[in-house]
C-alpha cells in the first residue's frame, strides 16, 4: 500500500480519537478545527516513525496529546485553519437537551484541569490502564494513580485549576 | 453540580461511539487540507522572521560598505557594533524558531515536551532581556554613524539632542523590559505548575 493510502487509512480509522483530543484541549470552534488539522498534519510529518513504532495503538495518542500541548504552548503566531468541507465537528445534534447539558458539563470539568492532567483524564476515560497512561504520558505508574486521585479530588471540589 | 470521574467515563463511552460513527473524511479533502496546512505553517511562522532577517542583513551589508567612509573613529566602532548585532540577533532568532518547530512529537513523551518548553521559555526570557539591553545600545549607537553618513554630524554633536533622546530611550526600554519580564515570568510559573508533582 502507498504511504499516502496508509496515512489516510490511519486518520480515517482514528478520526474520532483526534476529534476527542481537540474537544478537551480547545474551547472555540475555529481553534478546534485548527488543532484537528495540526494533529493530522503532524501525523503526516512523522508518519514514517509510526511504521517503526513498537506500539502503534499508543502512538497516535502521544502524537495527538503532544501536538495539542505544543499548539497551546506556542507563541501567539497562530496558523489559520483551512476551511474543512469534509468533516463536521459536531456531536451534540440528537436534540436531547439533558444529554447536551451533561456533555457540556463534562467538557467544562475537564478543561478546568492543567494540560497534563487533561491528557491523563482523557486517557483514563478512553479506558487505558495505568500502565498504558504511564507509557504514553511519560510518568511512572504510581504517579498516574496519585495524579488521578488528585484529579478526582479536584473535580469533586470543583476547584478551578489551570 | 460536579460530575464524578466514573460518571464521566460512562458519558465519554457514549460520545466515543458517536465520534467513531461520524462520516469518514474523504481522501482528497484530507490531503488537500494537509498540504494547505504545510503551506500556511511555512508562510505564517517562517516568512515574517525570514523577512525581518533579510532586512537586518541588508542593513548590515549597507554598513559594511560604508564603514570606510566614516572618518570619526568612534563612529567606525559604533558601525561595527551595529553590523555585528544585525547579523547575530536574527540568526539566533531563526535558530530558535527552527529548534521550536523541529520538536519530535512522536518520540518524546508529553512530560518531556513540557519540560523542554519550560527550559526553552527560561532561555527565551534570558535572551529577551539581553535583546532589550542590546536594542537600547543599538538605538543609541546607530544614530552617530548614520548622521555622519548623511552629512548631519552636527545634529548628534548637539548635547540638547541627546538630553531628549537618551531619557526617552531609557524610559521605553524600562517599560518594555518590565513588560517582557512579567510576561515570561508568568509563562514560566504556569509551565512549572503544569509539571509539578511529576516523579
Amino acid at each position: 500500500m502507498k504511504r499516502e493510502d496508509e496515512f489516510i487509512q490511519l486518520i480515517q480509522e482514528n478520526q474520532g480519537l483526534i476529534y476527542k483530543i481537540t474537544t478537551i484541549y480547545t474551547r472555540e470552534r475555529e481553534e478546534q478545527e485548527d488543532l484537528y488539522q495540526e494533529i493530522v498534519y503532524q501525523t503526516w510529518k512523522s508518519f514514517d516513525q509510526f511504521k517503526k513504532a513498537a506500539k502503534p495503538s499508543t502512538w497516535l495518542y502521544r502524537v495527538g496529546m503532544n501536538t495539542a500541548i505544543t499548539h497551546l504552548n506556542r507563541s501567539k503566531k497562530r496558523v489559520a485553519a483551512v476551511p474543512m468541507e469534509g468533516l463536521e465537528l459536531e456531536l451534540m445534534d440528537d436534540g436531547d437537551s439533558q444529554k447536551e447539558e451533561q456533555v457540556r458539563q463534562l467538557y467544562a470539568e475537564i478543561r478546568k484541569l492543567g494540560l497534563l492532567d487533561r491528557g491523563i483524564v482523557f486517557l483514563f476515560l478512553e479506558g487505558k490502564s495505568h500502565e498504558e497512561i504511564a507509557e504514553i504520558v511519560g510518568i511512572s505508574t504510581s504517579n498516574v494513580g496519585t495524579r488521578l486521585s488528585r484529579i478526582k479530588e479536584k473535580l469533586r471540589k470543583g476547584v478551578q485549576t489551570h | 453540580m460536579i460530575m464524578e470521574l466514573e460518571e464521566m467515563k460512562t458519558l465519554w463511552g457514549e460520545l466515543s461511539g458517536k465520534a467513531e460513527n461520524q462520516e469518514k473524511i474523504k481522501k482528497e479533502e484530507l490531503m488537500k487540507m494537509t498540504r494547505k496546512k504545510y503551506q500556511n505553517s511555512l508562510g505564517t511562522i517562517y516568512l515574517p522572521e525570514i523577512l525581518g532577517a533579510v532586512i537586518c542583513f541588508v542593513y548590515a551589508g549597507f554598513f559594511i560598505f560604508q564603514i570606510d567612509k566614516l572618518e570619526l573613529q568612534v563612529n567606525q566602532i559604533f558601525a561595527v557594533f551595529n553590523t555585528v548585532l544585525m547579523i547575530i540577533l536574527p540568526i539566533i532568532s531563526l535558530v530558535m524558531l527552527y529548534r521550536f518547530n523541529r520538536l519530535n512529537i512522536s518520540e518524546n513523551s508529553p512530560v518531556q515536551l513540557l519540560e523542554k518548553f519550560k527550559k526553552d521559555k527560561q532561555f527565551y526570557r534570558d535572551f529577551q532581556i539581553v535583546t532589550i539591553v542590546l536594542s537600547g545600545l543599538f538605538a543609541m549607537t546607530i544614530l552617530p554613524p548614520l548622521a555622519e553618513l548623511i552629512g548631519k554630524a552636527d545634529m548628534v554633536s548637539n548635547p540638547q539632542f541627546w538630553m531628549v533622546y537618551v531619557p526617552i530611550g531609557v524610559i521605553f526600554i524600562f517599560i518594555f523590559g518590565r513588560w517582557t519580564l512579567k510576561k515570561y515570568t508568568r509563562a514560566l510559573d504556569k509551565a512549572q505548575e503544569v509539571i509539578e508533582g511529576i516523579e
